[in-house]
């Protein structure tokens, strides 16, 4: 019984409730009101076959939150009489108001006999309002135009399963009322991911092998006078013709740098051919008067 | 404003004076009189219809369906109101405007939430107040029902133009007594029979469909209703003002302008981007209500930057003077690019913006230089260059 514990809401039985019971009674009203009995609440399985029946009486909550099976329904029958006498009321609906998003599901009750019956289910719920697992408030509504007031007979509160599917997506809203439409078309923000840099070596690396790089140099400058001998007497062979050639070439290797860290080539090009020229001059000088002074001493 | 009769205009003149009071000149004639005429050599000859002739078949003079969709398809407004009489002409104008309306012969009947007006208790005049929660459409919170005899209507659910203003409360039906009663869904029960539906085309025209034209009369604005026992007065006459008010672009109305994009710490708008600049998009909205201009005031405008699709999309933020604005980054990708602001709020007209930026890459000289990992490279050329000079010296000037 716990098991299954309809939270349907109260089926709001709108067929006018006899409120022969005291109250009503003191009313001297010419037209007489409905009145509900033989109320009877069945929950069937997904097979048809009745898991529970429960009758009750008006008003009492006959409902204690069952559990409806996704392929059951669940079934009310009652007769109205109005008067002392079975009547077909306009309205004999079953509402469902789904405590999760505040929509109602309706059913409608069919006459046979003198007895209405009606009867809902997953099934319709969803077509109604969607997939909206989890417990309904179940009312009973009755009413018809020739009586004032509409009856309501709250069952009581049922759960409704639904079948659920693994890869069912988040379905779209299944109706529209004033409370339960979009407000906006705001869309998901998207941020930008910037790619990552790529990666870099660690910088003791670097640093390494450019401390590599530099060994032949000093061995260059640190070596080679030893192994070969240089002798700087040569040198005032001609002062001024060395001191202008090897300062040419440090000024060409300066503008190299400078075209490195600033300059366009553009704007190198006309130094270069400059520096180039007075190098070449400068040269020819020195290395002449170096060859002259060579062939004096032989 | 067409009437079903057009002697039966002083049903509406508290309405008609609602209007007028907003500024509004209305002419008021009958559905058939024969020289109605909408448009005369291309003109519009009016700027908002209302329609209350809920059993017209055809109209009078030079206006059938077609002249009405043209009306809204050149951004004028219409005012429809029908009630259980409905004619097929006036269902199928409501369809084509979105709206589903019951069938004729069918009412909207509630046994719970009805009202009682002048002693006679009548299920089907209703006193509603599920209205949406949208000021702007329909007004301040108001504490009185609103009374409503008509028929129902139903909108799709995945309709991206229209809203239900008003829904029936939940213990109401739409039934036609004379037919057997439908199956839900098919029947319209609940809050999801709408008794006003409100449609804005995406040129901003704005169509209202009402479930009862007698709502709009004076009996109804005026009118003191017993309701679960309790008197009370209607909010009809705030409400249908205020409605028809929004229905003719008097209220709720967005004007979106001077549209600019520049360089973080540059003031004038370059003709495009480069990758990975930071930059600010702004743009002004402002609101129009009744002819005055006000800052606009919301924080869901979103912005896109868009090439084939949204890069970039994140909502702008207002400095409470009209001016919505945002800064990001521009992702690192080159191509061409347009901003797209597309805003649609529930009772505001919509915006639709777009302009075109073209993004370039980096150029030869914007990349990074001097990086550590290349200290190897610039090591080997300066030794190169050093050991050429000391060379130089010591080539010349040995033994």
């Amino acid at each position: 019984m716990a098991f299954h514990r309809w939270a349907l809401a109260a089926l709001v039985v709108q067929a006018a409730v006899f409120s022969v019971i005291a109250q009503d009674a003191e009313q001297a009203q010419v037209v007489a009101e409905l009145s509900i009995s033989n109320v009877k609440v069945v929950i069937k399985g997904a097979d048809g076959s009745a898991i529970s029946t429960l009758s009750g009486t008006y008003p009492k909550a006959v409902l204690a939150n069952p559990q409806v099976p996704a392929a059951g329904s669940l079934d009310v029958s009652l007769s109205v009489k109005k008067g002392g006498e079975a009547f077909k009321a306009q309205q004999v609906m079953l509402m469902l108001q789904s405590k999760s998003l505040g929509l109602a599901a309706y059913a409608v009750g069919k006459l046979k006999s003198g007895t209405f019956s009606l009867s809902i289910g997953a099934a319709s719920v969803e077509k109604q309002i969607g997939k909206a697992p989890g417990e309904y408030e179940v009312t009973l509504l009755v009413g018809d135009p020739s009586t004032p007031k509409g009856t309501s007979y709250a069952l009581g509160t049922a759960e409704l399963l639904f079948p659920t599917s693994a890869n069912a997506p988040e379905p779209a809203a299944a109706v529209r009322t004033a409370k339960f439409q979009p407000v906006n078309n705001l869309k998901p923000e998207i941020a930008h991911i910037f790619r990552a840099p790529e990666k870099r070596p660690p910088a003791i690396v670097s640093l390494v092998f450019a401390g590599l790089a530099l060994v032949p140099l000093a061995a260059v400058i640190l070596y080679v006078p030893v192994a070969t001998g240089v002798n700087f007497k040569a040198w005032s062979a001609a002062p001024l013709a060395a001191l202008l050639f090897h300062g040419g070439l440090a000024a060409m290797l300066l503008l190299y740098l400078l075209f490195w860290l600033k300059l366009n080539l553009a704007q190198t090009l006309p130094l270069a051919g400059a520096g180039g020229l007075f190098v070449a001059g400068s040269g020819y000088a020195l290395l002449s008067s170096l060859s002259a002074q060579r062939l004096k001493k032989d | 404003m067409l009437l079903q009769n057009a002697n039966t205009a002083e049903r509406f003149t508290s309405f008609v004076d609602g209007l007028s009071a907003a500024g509004f000149t209305v002419d008021i004639k009958g559905y058939k009189d024969s020289g109605l005429k909408l448009r005369e050599y291309g003109t519009w000859l009016y700027d908002h219809l209302i329609l209350f002739a809920p059993k017209a078949e055809g109209f009078g003079g030079s206006i059938d369906q077609q002249t009405i969709l043209d009306f809204v398809d050149s951004g004028h407004n219409v005012l429809l109101g029908v009630n259980s009489d409905v004619s097929e002409t006036m269902r199928s104008l409501a369809a084509e405007f979105g709206v589903d309306l019951d069938d004729r012969g069918t009412k909207v009947y509630d046994h719970f939430h009805y009202a009682t007006l002048d002693g006679k208790e009548d299920p089907t005049l209703i006193a509603a107040t599920d209205l949406v929660d949208a000021p702007v459409i329909v007004g301040g919170p108001y504490k009185e029902p609103i009374l409503f005899r008509g028929v129902a209507a139903v909108v799709s659910p995945d309709s991206e133009l229209a809203t239900v203003v008003l829904s029936a409360p939940a213990t109401a039906y739409s039934h036609d007594p004379k037919k057997a009663m439908l199956e839900p869904p098919s029947l319209m029960a609940g809050a999801a029979a709408s008794l006003i539906t409100a449609v804005q085309a995406r040129n901003n025209a704005r169509m209202v469909v009402a479930g009862s034209v007698e709502m709009f009369s004076n009996n109804f604005l005026g009118a003191t209703v017993t309701v679960g026992g309790k008197s009370t007065t209607t909010a009809n006459k705030d409400f249908v003002n205020t409605l028809a008010r929004w229905t003719f672009q008097d209220r709720g109305v967005l004007v979106a302008s001077n549209l600019r994009h520049h360089l973080l710490g540059s003031e004038d708008q370059p003709w495009g981007y480069r990758v990975n600049d930071d930059v600010e998009f702004l743009v002004d909205v402002m609101e129009v209500e009744g002819g005055v201009s006000k800052p606009y005031k919301a924080d869901d405008v979103q912005v896109e930057f868009i090439m084939l699709n949204p890069y970039v999309r994140q909502p702008l933020t207002h400095d409470g003077a009209g001016t919505f604005s945002l800064r990001f980054k521009v992702p690192d990708v080159y191509g061409v690019f347009k901003y797209f602001v597309d805003y649609s709020h529930r009772g505001y007209s919509y915006i639709k913006l777009t302009h075109q930026v073209p993004v370039r890459p980096f150029k030869h000289n914007e990349y990074e230089r001097f990086l550590v990992c290349a200290y190897p490279y610039y090591a080997s050329a300066l030794s190169m260059m050093a050991g050429f000079f000391v060379l130089g010296f010591y080539f010349l000037y040995n033994k």
